[in-house]
């Protein structure tokens, strides 16, 4: 068997995101640490012969859907910023969003991008879902069937695993897997408690990145696109500021981290049989959301705030937000 | 005897939590955790389990039945 046909064997993680999906493989299970990812947005445009040859020409990521022409992925956002027109998007607050009709098909291309054809008829593939909201979700079971459908088209073997419980592999081995998992992505904020290996509490919080745009857009005038752009480029959570967007970004930042932290310290007061634990357990924080400085500490603040019903060791921002949950979906599959 | 079953579930979770830690790579570790883990109900592991309120029940059925004994 050559190194190829080996490779494409191996199991994968994938963090299906509902601003980003991001597959992690590796070439031998030494080193997991290759990774890849797609925005997980797409916009439309009239179908011409004429454009689609340029996409074409282009090397664009498009398909021919109708009438219309898709352009999925990282080119979708170059399009956007061209056209100065908002991407739409597959997912909305973690799952499938309802309300788009080319949903099922702009997440089959990405992910058929991403991860092709199973080498091997029943390649593992392990693929991150949200955790119920507090107020409950019963979308979270379709959208997680039609993840497994995807994946079963191309040829894989698709096992979901808890975003939260993804971070908690992906970052916690020096603390033997126990300890709170919390991806703060786009559409929710995931938290997992996890006592070795096993998922004690699992929930996500409805307020993330996305919450932050839009209501950042609401009250600038600015397109929730070009708020998120700046977002990323430059921001800090560092109180209020002269400048009109980055002071509404520190006010829906504010907004997020402390939902965060009341609803992960109610949650675990009010949770009954919660194991004793002997130890002090850490928090690790991942996902875009908690990339800008001044996120950890605004965060640690709010959560010291007031008595945590656990004793916690650290809190912490991943070395790696981006890719923690695929890598945590990865390690899951090589067991 | 609950506190001997307490202590024994306790050393349980100390022996796995320290043989993990000889676990250099994180992906063995892992896998030696979660393997360890699957044959056991966390609860149990973990959960204190109420030898006072036991130890107090069992008193109230003592004294009831030396009461009733008494009495007869």
């Amino acid at each position: 068997m050559s190194n190829g046909e080996h490779e494409s064997n191996l199991p994968l993680g994938l963090d299906v995101g509902t601003s980003r999906i991001v597959v992690a493989r590796t070439a031998d299970k030494a080193h997991p640490s290759q990774y890849e990812s797609q925005l997980n947005a797409f916009i439309t445009m009239p179908y011409s012969k004429l454009a689609e040859s340029l996409l074409e020409r282009e090397g664009v990521f498009h398909e021919v859907s109708g009438g219309e022409l898709v352009v999925a992925g990282n080119d979708a956002q170059k399009f956007a910023e061209v056209f100065h027109v908002e991407t739409r998007r597959p997912m909305f607050r973690g799952v499938l969003n309802p309300q788009e009709p080319h949903s099922l098909a702009v997440m089959r291309s990405i992910i058929g991008r991403l991860l092709g054809k199973a080498g091997v008829a029943g390649r593992k593939v392990f693929f991150s879902v949200p955790a119920p909201c507090l107020e409950g979700d019963p979308a979270i079971a379709y959208h997680e069937a039609s993840i497994l459908q995807i994946l079963k088209q191309l040829g894989f073997d698709g096992q979901a695993i808890q975003e939260g419980l993804a971070v908690v592999f992906g970052e916690m081995s020096s603390s033997n897997y126990t300890g709170i998992g919390i991806s703060c992505g786009s559409g929710l904020c995931n938290v997992c408690l996890a006592v070795l290996s096993v998922p004690v509490i699992s929930f996500a919080v409805p307020k993330a990145g996305d919450f932050i745009d839009m209501q950042a857009a609401a009250v600038t005038g600015e397109l929730a696109t070009r708020i998120r752009v700046q977002k990323e480029s430059n921001f800090a959570v560092n109180g209020l500021s002269a400048d009109l967007v980055q002071n509404a970004l520190n006010v829906y930042y504010d907004d997020v981290i402390l939902t965060l932290a009341n609803a992960l310290r109610s949650t675990i007061s009010s949770t009954q049989r919660l194991p004793k634990l002997d130890q002090s357990v850490p928090i690790v924080l991942s996902g875009g959301t908690a990339i800008p400085k001044g996120f950890l500490k605004r965060f640690t603040t709010a959560l010291r705030a007031e008595d945590f019903p656990i004793k916690i060791s650290e809190i912490r921002v991943s070395e790696d937000p981006l890719h923690s949950t695929a890598r945590g979906a990865l390690m899951a599959a090589l067991c | 005897m609950m506190a001997r079953i307490v202590w024994k579930s306790r050393k349980t979770v100390r022996k796995i939590e320290k043989r993990a830690r000889q676990t250099a790579d994180p992906l063995e570790r892992l896998r030696y955790v979660r393997n360890q883990m699957d044959s056991r109900e966390l609860a149990d592991l973990f959960r204190w389990r109420p030898v006072r309120r036991i130890a107090a029940w069992i008193s109230v059925v003592i004294v009831v039945a030396l009461l009733v004994w008494r009495i007869r």
